[in-house]
């Protein structure tokens, strides 16, 4: 990468001169003594992989939002507490007919030196926003008509319809404010070094071993960060990224295999930091015919016992999941549907039984081979499905391949593992409505019911809360009749941390993946 | 003179048989690669979202995905035969790049394993040899037999668990570039190339030991004995000289073996080298990094197994011989 080379040249000089004063103190105490601890300003975080690109607005995985959540900000974006907070923005407006956004920013700086205006807002969202722009919530932000641009820190956006949830979807790390000079100069190159205005700036990227950013000194945090750098090393493979933290060559790990979630818990050196918030779910092809029938689905979801699949497959790790995966706190959540199904096997025979199908049928369960939680899910589904005639053949293939025919629908029903975008109960649409295109990543294959599509239309374009509650609380209704998807259970997702890390906060609900941003509170003993 | 020229003959005809196996090599690499399902563009284009059909068939048409399979391997072909590798499709970044910077490191990963096993295993067979049937003999033999049979990630994973978990001595994973810090350059390798090399040490061991016995039964042996040559002369310039080449022979395809052989190593251990490449590329669908990679790898294969068997000849002079 060009930017900054000389800098961190002169870095390395530095902190090897550091490095090699410290190993001359560790050797002096003991031969073999185990490298000296990182030092006081670095954070070593080992991510679960290498981003393949940087570009901020698409959603590559959560190895790369971890990195980009340290390098960029947005006009909001969710906070620890996983309430939208301000970023760039320091305040806004939002017309009542919901059609026009007023933004005012603040006294911010990239990381170039130049001072943040609304003319980098107007062209980062245009990036997004262009018809040719490949940025995963184009269709959401889709609805920005023109942006107007009255003050250097006032930011007017006009939509051709209303859409509440659009300050949830400016808040994704993929909606980052850029500068307008380096979307012109850059904007085509994924192998730019990314400019941003967030705590940390980019510094070095050594291919398949570590990505490093640095403190920003102008950050609009102040006091903050307190870390001098981040080195994100990568470590694809679970059992290093975790033999890394016992080991202490990084201080925190994500991902952590949930076998491994017990020993990371009972070492006195390292702590683990848990939440609940993304699920295992099944998703059908409704033009496979026995899952055209809601009967069928609704079976499915009676005949699973869900600790078979949290013991199968996470370590007994997770909280079984019997209605739709809504977060409690979230919009549309209910206890008494919080459990509309349970573990009931005569409910499912009699169910299968009224759908026509007394002696079950046979079907093709796609998973992948390439992630063990995947994996062992089907299994478990596929043993508790044979309690009531179905008889699942595993399709495994790698999780390339698998995404492949998830996309091109070649699957009777799936196994999938996810999470909502956004706090804001807009993220269901991205599961449950029907429109244009009917086979997609996290739709159940060509499922398109009227009434539910005209509800989430709704719940986009109304204003007020509690109206907004009860078209949710209906919409709950339809999708527990309907049953396009069965939810298996809420699995914990846990970061590993040494216990010298202090201010790191796993996001509870969805915002798990994102709790990268919480990097600008750590702090390393 | 005649002996030079035959080896000459013998090097080109090496290393012409060597571009035709990489040619099939390519060509086995490009349709495997495009047999299997999967598409690159869908992982590029989001992890957990819809991309439109629309971006999909702009991003597949920007990276010439939309081209007909044959014709996007003559293509590679032509450009490869001019030494240019293509781009990853993921970010764009040379091909060639890649493969320089990670080549190396599974060079030096695979050599240091090789001389670990052979410090470790061509002594042991020595002092196996020596003592035929004692105790000493038994012992090694039975530890070089379970060195063969242990896994390379059951071995790795004992070796992180005893040096760096318990002990702290040795980093678990990772790498260190020798520029920045040699000391921690080599902690970090003496994991991985140890696990590499503890199977290796002891298949050399086995192979030091039977060839040791095999000249130790010859009759020059017998005669040189009788002739009143110091035992230890006997054995260092007569009969280790003698049972070289099949150790020689062994360490050699080992070592064009360990080239393919440290993907487990390099995955378990975090070592940045051409198999954790490969691995990356090929879950990504990356197919010129794919191609790329297998090419670098095949291609060392190949050249190792021909300075091995120059070798032989510079160390029999009756292959030389035999093969002009």
């Amino acid at each position: 990468m060009a930017i900054s080379h000389q800098q961190t040249e002169a870095k390395k000089g530095y902190s090897m001169k550091r490095k090699i004063f410290g190993l001359v103190l560790a050797l002096a105490s003991s031969v073999f003594a185990h490298q000296a601890l990182a030092d006081g300003g670095t954070l070593y975080f080992g991510i679960s992989g290498e981003p393949s690109t940087l570009e901020s607005t698409i959603n590559a995985g959560t190895p790369a939002r971890t990195i980009r959540l340290a390098i960029h900000r947005g006009l909001f974006n969710y906070g620890a507490d996983g309430k939208l907070s301000l970023e760039l923005a320091e305040s806004y407006n939002v017309a009542p007919d919901a059609l026009n956004y007023t933004f005012k920013l603040r006294d911010a700086k990239f990381h170039d030196g130049s001072p943040v205006t609304s003319a980098d807002v107007k062209a980062s969202i245009e990036r997004m926003t262009a018809k040719d722009s490949k940025a995963t919530y184009r269709n959401e932000l889709g609805v920005i008509q023109s942006i107007e641009t009255p003050d250097a820190k006032t930011v007017k956006l006009v939509l051709s319809k209303p859409f509440v949830p659009l300050v949830h979807y400016l808040a994704l790390p993929e909606s980052a404010i850029i500068p307008a000079a380096w979307i012109k100069a850059h904007g085509t190159d994924p192998n730019a070094a990314p400019v941003g205005a967030g705590p940390f700036k980019f510094a070095t990227w050594e291919r398949g071993r570590e990505l490093t950013v640095e403190k920003f000194d102008g950050y609009y945090k102040k006091g903050k960060p307190h870390l001098d750098d981040v080195h994100y090393v990568f470590y694809g493979d679970e059992n290093t990224r975790v033999n890394a933290l016992k080991s202490g060559d990084v201080d925190i790990i994500d991902y952590v295999p949930w076998k491994d979630a017990g020993s990371i818990e009972g070492s006195s050196d390292l702590k683990l930091a848990s939440t609940t918030g993304p699920f295992m779910m099944l998703q059908f092809n409704t033009k496979f015919e026995p899952f055209s029938k809601p009967e069928v689905r609704q079976a499915i979801s009676y005949a699973i016992d869900r600790a078979t699949v949290i013991n199968t497959a996470f370590n007994g790790r997770g909280t079984p999941l019997f209605g739709i995966a809504i977060p409690e706190g979230y919009m549309g959540y209910s206890k008494e549907k919080a459990n509309f199904f349970k573990y009931d096997i005569a409910k499912a025979k009699e169910l299968l039984a009224k759908a026509g199908y007394p002696d079950g049928f046979e079907a093709r369960l796609l998973a992948t081979s390439q992630y063990g939680f995947h994996n062992n899910t089907a299994i478990a589904v596929q043993a508790e499905l044979a309690k009531i005639g179905i008889k699942a053949k595993l399709d495994l293939p790698d999780w390339s391949g698998r995404i492949a025919k998830n996309n091109a629908g070649d699957y009777d029903f799936l196994v999938a593992g996810t999470a909502g975008d956004i706090a804001d109960p807009d993220w269901l649409s991205n599961f449950f409505y029907g429109g244009q295109q009917l086979v997609r990543l996290n739709n159940s294959a060509y499922f398109n019911d009227p009434v539910i599509n005209d509800l989430l239309d709704k719940g986009r374009v109304t204003l007020d809360a509690g109206e907004r509650e009860k078209i949710y609380g209906q919409f709950v209704d339809r999708a527990l009749e309907q049953s396009p998807f069965v939810y298996l259970m809420w699995r914990d997702q846990s970061f590993g941390l040494n216990k010298k890390v202090k201010g790191f906060t796993n996001i509870p609900g969805f915002l798990t993946f994102q709790s990268g941003i919480t990097v600008e509170n750590v702090e390393v003993e | 003179m005649n002996a030079s020229i035959g080896a000459l003959l013998l090097a080109a005809r090496k290393l012409l048989t060597a571009l035709v196996q990489l040619l099939v090599v390519a060509t086995l690499i490009f349709s495997v690669m495009y047999i299997m399902p999967g598409d690159p563009v869908l992982l590029l284009l989001g992890a957990d979202s819809n991309p439109s059909p629309e971006a999909i068939a702009s991003m597949r048409s920007q990276l010439g995905l939309d081209q007909p399979v044959v014709s996007q391997y003559f293509v590679w072909l032509w450009n490869a035969l001019h030494l240019d590798f293509g781009k990853s499709l993921t970010n764009g970044y040379p091909v060639a790049n890649y493969v320089m910077q990670n080549l190396p490191r599974t060079l030096e990963l695979a050599f240091a394993a090789i001389v670990i096993a052979t410090l470790i295993g061509v002594p042991l067979g020595i002092a196996a040899a020596l003592k035929r049937g004692s105790m000493r003999d038994t012992v090694l033999t039975s530890l070089a037999t379970i060195g063969i049979s242990v896994p390379v990630y059951i071995m790795g994973t004992l070796l992180v668990l005893f040096f760096s978990l318990k002990l702290g001595w040795l980093p678990a994973s990772g790498y260190t570039d020798i520029s920045r810090n040699a000391l921690e350059h080599f902690r970090k390798l003496a994991l991985p190339a140890l696990a590499l090399g503890f199977g290796l040490a002891a298949s050399i061991a086995r192979m030091t030991r039977s060839s040791m016995l095999e000249i130790l039964g010859r009759d020059f042996v017998r005669a040189l004995r009788a002739k009143g040559m110091s035992e230890r002369r006997i054995i260092w310039q007569h009969v280790l000289r003698n049972a070289a080449i099949p150790i020689v022979t062994i360490i050699g395809l080992q070592l064009g073996n360990l080239m393919g052989g440290t993907v487990l190593v390099e995955a378990m251990f975090n070592w940045p080298g051409l198999s954790t490449l490969l691995v990356g590329a090929v879950s990504a669908r990356n197919y010129p990094l794919v191609q790329g990679a297998m090419l670098a790898i095949a291609a060392a294969f190949i050249l190792i197994n021909l300075v091995v068997e120059l070798l032989y000849s510079l160390l029999d002079p009756r292959i030389r011989r035999k093969r002009s």
